[in-house]
């Protein structure tokens, strides 16, 4: 009988835990779209978020024996992939240079990638033109589905922060939509 | 009951949105909204932006595989947990074994430092900048490679000047080294774009070279 998707990851996770990077990359394989997905909606820039996934995947080897298996692979390791935009994005000096760019290199050229309805491509668009700060929130908040209180914990500001940068997100989308 | 006028209301628009304005202040939006077409428009539009948001795909594959640059990095790790001794009497071979230890692992982990100062600022998967740094990337590696055969060179001269022991810990941790960029190398092969592969590479280049250095400094021995 085929093992439950939940009881075949937990079988990779016990075997890349003892070294067995076949079974990462399995894990990798069966998670890269959710993580790329997150990191390039979080920093808005394509290159940027490739090696924003690979990092996170990286770190989730060297974490992997504290994954307890209190909730899903998945879910551990994008939490993992939040943390490791947020630490990137905390870095001094860089958030000027992503905002600059962001909006331009979303899609690239869009020769590759299924291109999603139009709605979609604009909001896309104007999601990765936000300043860093509500972009953040937005896509934890309204994309993945945060609570603000979890924002608050994994981003370190207050909830209120965090409701007065979704809050401007959300002004500067509607503007962005309506123009 | 309270009436909001548009100050009010568009104040309250998120909590509007989310469902979670409390009855009320939802019956007083309720009742600005069904004479104001400005503030209608803005609820709807607001509706629209959270229903979008929450239909876009959480999933988006990547241009291209990032596993072999993973793949590296990982393998990579995995030599270096083999390059540490356990503790005994302090000598040259030592203290240069401590030193090489540090360098080998930067080997792997001075990507990250790497990230704050090296990293290409914007690198496009397939545009002109991007050939430029995948070239400048390719000029550095060329530079650093021959820079250490020079140096190698210059160690080798001084071989008799060495004790075994340092003679030994130095050809392990430069062969850790080697064996870390040829692995690099062969994932490059493959990802000839990976443009954090290309960092590694330059970097094992350069703790190899300070590897190196330091090995030429050490005092004579024999």
């Amino acid at each position: 009988m085929t093992p439950a998707p939940a009881d075949r990851s937990h079988d990779l996770v016990v075997r890349a835990v003892d070294g067995d990077s076949d079974a990462f990359e399995e894990l990798y394989r069966q998670t890269v779209g959710r993580v790329y997905g997150l990191c390039l909606r979080m920093c808005g820039n394509a290159s940027q978020a490739e090696e924003l996934t690979q990092e996170a995947f990286v770190r989730a080897w060297q974490k992997l024996a504290s994954f307890r298996g209190d909730s899903a692979f998945s879910t551990w390791m994008h939490r993992l992939a939040v943390n490791v935009v947020l630490g990137y994005q905390r870095s001094a000096g860089r958030r000027q240079t992503r905002e600059s760019t962001a909006g331009e290199e979303w899609y690239g050229d869009g020769s590759s990638r299924a291109v999603p309805p139009v709605a979609a491509v604009d909001l896309e668009r104007a999601v990765a033109a936000l300043p860093t700060g509500a972009r953040t929130i937005f896509v934890l908040h309204d994309v993945e589905g945060y609570k603000h209180a979890e924002i608050a914990q994994l981003t370190g500001v207050a909830v209120g922060t965090s409701k007065a940068q979704l809050s401007r997100a959300r002004h500067l989308l509607r503007k962005a939509l309506r123009s | 009951m309270t009436r909001f006028d548009c100050e009010q209301l568009l104040s309250k628009l998120d909590e509007l949105v989310d469902g979670t304005l409390d009855e009320a202040n939802a019956a007083a939006a309720r009742d600005h909204l069904e004479t104001c077409t400005t503030c209608r428009a803005e609820v709807d539009l607001g509706i629209e932006l959270r229903e979008a948001a929450r239909a876009l795909p959480r999933s988006i594959q990547p241009e291209r595989d990032l596993w072999p640059g993973i793949a590296a990095e990982i393998d990579d790790r995995r030599v270096v947990k083999g390059s540490f001794r356990p503790p005994t009497p302090a000598r040259t071979w030592l203290k240069f074994a401590a030193a090489a230890a540090v360098l080998v692992a930067s080997v792997t982990i001075a990507y990250l430092v790497g990230l704050e100062q090296a990293r290409p600022m914007v690198v496009e998967s397939v545009t002109a900048e991007n050939d430029y740094t995948m070239a400048a990337y390719g000029d550095v590696s060329s530079d650093l490679e021959s820079a250490s055969k020079l140096l190698r060179a210059g160690l080798e001269q001084r071989r008799d000047e060495l004790s075994p022991e340092t003679w030994s810990v130095v050809m392990e941790n430069l062969s850790v080294i080697d064996g870390a960029i040829d692995r690099i190398e062969s994932a490059m092969a493959k990802n000839p774009g990976d443009v954090r592969l290309n960092r590694q590479l330059a970097t094992a280049y350069r703790r190899q070279i300070d590897l190196l250095q330091r090995a030429t400094k050490l005092p004579a021995e024999a």
